[in-house]
């Protein structure tokens, strides 16, 4: 009985999983046509961050918008007069060089309250479920391994940190950052047998940099009237401190993320014995 | 400067190529642990390098990731061999001395 | 370029297949692993670095050790 169940439902799934396949490899021998595929070729590699920042740029865009309509965003050789150079250009919109950071943060900067919030609550229902969970034993480390992963520790945190503090220059920010530090921390319990996470200061860190989050909010909303708006000057696009509030936000994520998951990974791994 | 970077490069496919067939030809688990181990360090170290030198502004950071995988490498399949072992996964017939099933296993 | 493509998406499906019908929990684990590391190389092919390096360090990294904590608190082989 179970077993021609379970036939069938894997034969379902296998016809399901060809159709699929079958539809995307029809739309990838389909020809490209203009307006949907970006012109990989004209795009300098150097000035690729601070052209595309021109479209981020909302006032300037609506106002091109009203002049030229859609055609605006058809044609990508019609780049705004106003030109944007990395390292020169000051006093914008929003002065962070990588666009999806100002996105993920400043224009949608309550969407990513709402994602730690979720993080927070998954880490929560770990940590209730895995109560009262028996240690198993572990095979002791070898000396290469403890030398290696004491050595490593170290350059993997500070990988972490230069992520999300690098997070509105380069690729990345908060949550990768976060996720590279909590991989540190499980090299860590896993390289060294005698090694115990200290839940409690995590949690406390955890703590303060939620709430530190919410009070930058709430600083925009007192001075610019709402919340999470950018009340720090937007300085030299390309330099450190630029982004104004953008960069302050993303090493609050990235320590909250970082705390977060090495303390659901410590958990599951040693069991919850203090409560 | 861009006929070291080609050398190395060429380099580190050989040996990329060369683990991937000892990954085919050889017997047991440790015999192909240790030729894979050899394609990702000298393999991925000097393909790595090549490039850094084949765009010089790269250089440091090609540097300074080569050197990570030349310490991690190393030691992750140092502990797959050795976790391996613990299992009690079989070696090959040809084999003809374990030195670490007598002496090192007693001792920790 | 495009035969990267397709050879990637190719080792994506057979690593998905895999982790669907083996019996060995561990094994699966693994070949998720193995799914999550192509998806992070696909997207940094398709100029999504940000979402490649988020992929690669909790889909490749954090999950795959979540998920062999978890067996380690339960059974290896898949019940019939």
């Amino acid at each position: 009985m179970k077993k021609t169940e379970f036939i069938t439902g894997s034969f379902i799934a296998l016809t399901l999983v060809v159709l699929l396949g079958i539809f995307f490899f029809q739309a990838l021998f389909q020809p490209s046509y203009e307006g949907k595929v970006m012109p990989v070729d004209n795009v300098n590699l150097k000035n690729r961050v601070s052209l595309h920042y021109v479209l981020k740029n909302v006032n300037n865009a609506s106002k091109y918008l009203a002049m030229h309509g859609m055609r605006y965003f058809n044609n990508r050789s019609s780049v705004p007069s106003q030109t944007i150079t990395y390292g020169k250009s000051k006093n914008l919109e929003e002065g962070s060089a990588n666009e999806v950071t100002s996105i993920v943060v400043n224009y949608r900067g309550f969407d990513t309250l709402g994602e730690v919030t979720v993080l927070f609550i998954s880490i929560i229902g770990i940590t209730m479920l895995i109560g009262g969970v028996v240690e198993k034993k572990w095979i002791k480390p070898s000396l290469i391994v403890r030398t290696g992963s004491k050595f490593l520790f170290p350059f993997i945190l500070l990988f972490g940190v230069y992520i999300f503090i690098h997070g509105h220059l380069t690729p990345g920010g908060g949550f990768p950052g976060g996720a590279v530090i909590a991989s540190g921390f499980l090299l860590l319990l896993l390289g060294l047998e005698n090694y115990r996470f200290n839940t409690k200061a995590s949690k406390v860190i955890e703590s303060l940099a939620g709430l530190t989050f919410v009070c930058i909010g709430l600083i925009g909303l007192f001075t610019k009237n709402s919340f999470l708006a950018n009340f720090i000057p937007t300085g030299t696009v390309g330099l450190l401190y630029s982004a104004g509030m953008v960069s302050l936000i993303y090493v609050v994520i990235g320590i909250k993320v970082g705390a977060e998951l090495s303390t659901g990974v410590a958990e599951l791994k040693e069991g919850n014995k203090n409560d | 400067m861009f006929i070291t970077g080609i050398i190395l490069i060429t380099i580190g496919v050989t040996f990329s190529t060369l683990g991937a067939l000892g990954l085919v030809r050889m017997p047991d688990l440790y015999n192909r642990l240790q030729t894979s181990t050899k394609a990702t360090t000298l393999g991925a170290f000097s393909t790595i390098i090549g490039v850094g030198f084949l765009n010089p502004s790269w250089l440091i950071k090609t540097i300074v990731i080569a050197t990570f995988i030349l310490l991690t490498a190393p030691i992750s399949s140092h502990n797959l061999a050795r976790a391996s072992h613990k299992w009690g996964i079989p070696l090959s017939d040809k084999t003809s001395v374990d030195k670490y099933d007598s002496k090192a296993g007693k001792e920790e | 370029m495009i035969i990267l493509l397709y050879l990637a998406i190719l080792v994506l499906g057979l690593s998905a297949l895999c982790a669907i019908f083996t019996k060995d929990l561990l094994v699966s684990v693994v070949a998720l692993g193995v799914n999550s590391l192509i998806v992070s190389a696909l997207f940094f092919l398709m100029h999504a670095p940000d979402v490649a390096i988020t992929e690669a360090a909790i889909g490749a990294g954090l999950s795959t050790a979540i998920y062999v904590f978890a067996i380690r608190h339960t059974k290896r082989q898949e019940e019939k």
